[in-house]
């Protein structure tokens, strides 16, 4: 997964358009609609996923914090959908473990697909509480980091975890940087983002 | 189940459709869609028949839904009716 394109989950243009630009991954944000309009915004991504299939590439939901009410009604509903991942943000561990608690309870009660962790951590963590935040759920399958956070990606690579670069950053400085891959707000950049990253590097 | 109170969801953006829920003093569904005459003349009864299995679908018995609509495919016809159906409860 190299190329990773940002889709406003409550935007009907966009998830209709999203597919159009050859990006590895849709990521799609429940976390850009105001914060009134997340409970139609949920419904909407499911009502888009089942129709629209995504079928060229992987679904991942940027989900509100598993802290929140938000955050735990948008793990459980887009569950449904299967999607490759959740994209969590979290201050520590104990995030985490909450959205690992979720995970299990929702595999339980219902028929999905395995779910899956993207950590998208805190700007202030630590090196140390960055080791004990990949460390807390095997279900984690990348970190999603800005370029000014570059100094985790050994940490990561070193549990083999790939790094996704969040934007705004150069795909080409990312590259440079280490990161497997870069994420895009803007469908014109995804070609640019694949051709840097399909040099050789492994993705996701 | 019968809605006791107003809702909407949705916008009037392009491909978007607004969708306005309300409680109905007949027990029936009663649907209006507001969009381009041309629309309404090639797809209006497609419309309409998204939008009552989507009430249906949510067990929704009695309610008047108007939907103006802006080029919106049928899942986002579908999306706002249920996301209209989740505030209205």
């Amino acid at each position: 997964m190299q190329s990773v394109l940002i889709v406003n989950a409550n935007d009907p243009k966009m998830l209709l358009d999203a597919q159009l630009f050859g990006a590895d991954a849709l990521m799609f944000d429940l976390t850009k609609p105001d914060e009134a309009e997340r409970d139609v915004a949920r419904i909407l991504l499911q009502e888009a996923v089942a129709f629209l299939g995504y079928k060229t590439a992987s679904i991942i939901v940027r989900a509100n914090s598993p802290d929140t009410e938000d955050g735990e009604m948008d793990i459980k509903t887009l569950a449904q959908s299967n999607p490759y991942a959740f994209v969590i943000a979290c201050s520590g561990a104990e995030t985490v473990k909450r959205a690992e608690a979720l995970a299990q309870e929702i595999e339980q009660s219902s028929v999905t697909t395995k779910i899956r962790f993207i950590l998208a951590p805190d700007v202030g963590i630590s090196d140390e509480g960055f080791k004990v935040l990949i460390a807390a759920s095997k279900r984690i399958s990348a970190v999603f980091l800005p370029a000014d956070m570059s100094r985790f990606i050994h940490i990561s690579s070193g549990a083999d975890i790939p790094v996704i670069a969040a934007p705004p950053v150069n795909p080409q400085d990312a590259r440079d940087l280490g990161f497997s891959g870069a994420a895009t707000e803007n469908g014109g950049e995804v070609d640019g983002i694949n051709e840097i990253f399909s040099e050789g590097r492994c993705g996701v | 189940m019968t809605i006791t109170k107003t809702a909407f969801a949705g916008s009037k953006s392009k491909g978007d459709a607004l969708v306005t829920i309300s409680p109905n003093s007949e027990d029936k569904l009663s649907v209006e869609i507001i969009t381009k005459p041309i629309i309404l003349e090639q797809f209006g009864r497609q419309i309409e028949d998204t939008i009552v299995k989507a009430v249906q679908d949510e067990g929704v018995s009695s309610a008047l839904i108007e939907v103006a609509d802006n080029g919106a495919l049928d899942y986002v016809i579908r999306a706002r009716v249920r996301g209209a159906i989740l505030r209205a409860r």
